[in-house]
């Protein structure tokens, strides 16, 4: 889908207009609201699958805990 | 470009929400409160409604966590009077009325929208308000009127539009005010009388404009943990988690889960439009919560020409809901939405009889749409006979 999508929000002195090409941005009614941040989208599921590994520590310890 | 992984498909990931349930149960029992009946857990925000039902989330929770759903629906908190006054608006000759596609279903005391629509007013849909300044461009002879509503994440939206509309000098356009603050109306939930409520998902996207100053204040003066929360499910999952964590810890901060979106500042050109362009409304009324000082705006004088109530003699009404319906007890948290008697009998989505069965965002849609209907229905009976019997 191709719509034309208002920038206002997401440029400033930083960040010009031509700084947006390849920007991902969350769309509200035609207008993009902010800047989605990759990085901090790789921090959050870093932390969640290092969760999910400590989940899984706990679970062999206690199964090894049951054993012995 | 293909849409990159990280930014959707992996916020939907099943291992990484059963790692989360998972640290939920087994934080859970460190809970004195929740051993003796469930925490009340509040998604403040319609979208996270939504999100909640679509992927079944409740279901896969243990038992010592309710979820209650809260006011954070524009439409649904949408006093009658005010669709009244857009009916009288739109069926002016003059007028185009331009609005959202939910905004358009929701009744008034005698029609909605559609209905003023099927008779003939001209009510035109839009994506944008930007659509509605274009609409105004191409029929210079014609009055076009938009139908602002919602919270914070489609004010700095109007804002533009209007900014917009005064350096064109386009005159035939207006906006019918209905914006609503945040803040506002999560203190009116937190005062509204016997709520017990243990922690709040905070809208990720009111945040994403506001930053995060505006929630510590509240969480601060009430003592309630609050995260500000993304709308796909593993941000709801994690977001419930970090405020188990607080709960466990006794801790009752602000957190911000949608690092990716939002930022502590908020949004510094969305705010500056907002401010330009629209000031505090002394009171509001919101639909089950009553007046709530504080929590409307309106334009400001300088732009009082871009003003649809100043521009037309609009109707000051105050309407209340039929009898039947109980949208402001559901609003609320009081009462389920099954335990309505209208529920799924006189107000369906087909023909909504209340606000929330109208938008998708809605609690009462949402219970219908995704949940159990004939089971719920069956526990309505039940609640019904037992009240008969007593």
């Amino acid at each position: 889908m191709q719509r034309p999508v208002n920038i206002t929000c997401v440029i400033d002195e930083d960040h010009p207009v031509d700084a947006c090409l390849g920007d991902w941005v969350l769309v509200h009614v035609g207008f993009a609201m902010s800047r989605i941040d990759a990085q901090e989208a790789e921090k959050t599921l870093a932390l969640l699958a290092e969760l999910g590994e400590m989940q899984q520590e706990l679970d062999a310890m206690q199964s090894n805990g049951g054993q012995g | 470009m293909n849409q990159p992984l990280h930014l959707i498909d992996e916020f939907r990931d099943p291992a990484k929400a059963g790692a989360l349930i998972d640290d939920i149960r087994r934080l859970l029992p460190r809970i004195e409160r929740a051993r003796q009946s469930p925490l009340q857990l509040m998604e403040f925000c319609g979208g996270h409604t939504h999100t909640i039902f679509r992927y079944g989330l409740e279901q896969l929770l243990p038992e010592g966590i309710e979820l209650v759903h809260g006011p954070g629906c524009p439409v649904c908190v949408l006093p009658r009077g005010r669709v009244d006054a857009c009916v009288a608006l739109a069926e002016r000759p003059e007028v185009i009325l331009a609005t959202f596609g939910d905004a358009m279903r929701v009744p008034g005391s005698h029609k909605s929208l559609l209905q003023a629509k099927a008779e003939g007013a001209d009510v035109r849909m839009v994506y944008s308000p930007l659509d509605a300044l274009a609409l105004a461009r191409k029929h210079p002879e014609r009055q076009v009127v938009f139908f602002a509503l919602g919270f914070e994440t489609t004010m700095p939206s109007t804002a533009l539009t209007v900014l917009a509309a005064a350096h064109e000098q386009i005159e035939n356009f207006s906006l019918f005010c209905n914006h609503i603050t945040t803040a506002p109306t999560i203190q009116a939930v937190l005062d509204t009388p016997g709520m017990v409520l243990d922690g709040f998902l905070a809208p990720g996207h009111v945040g994403m404009v506001i930053g995060t100053g505006p929630f510590r204040s509240i969480a601060e003066r009430y003592r309630k943990p609050m995260v500000i929360t993304g709308f796909e499910p593993l941000d709801i999952l994690q977001s419930l988690w970090m405020l188990i964590k607080q709960i466990a810890a006794g801790r009752a901060e602000v957190e911000n889960q949608y690092q990716r979106v939002v930022r502590r500042d908020g949004n510094a050109p969305g705010l500056t439009a907002m401010a330009t362009v629209f000031e505090p409304h002394s009171t509001c009324q919101l639909r089950g919560l009553g007046s709530i000082g504080e929590s409307g705006v309106r334009i400001r004088d300088s732009y009082a020409r871009f003003d649809a109530e100043r521009r037309f003699k609009v109707p000051d009404l105050t309407i209340a809901d039929p009898a039947a319906c109980q949208c402001g007890e559901v609003i609320k948290g009081a009462i389920r939405p099954w335990q309505c008697q209208a529920f799924g009998n006189s107000c369906t989505p087909q023909a909504p009889l209340g606000a929330l069965m109208v938008s998708s965002e809605g609690a009462c849609a949402a219970y219908y749409n995704y949940g159990n209907l004939p089971e719920l229905l069956a526990r309505q009976r039940q609640a019904q006979q037992g009240a008969a019997a007593s």
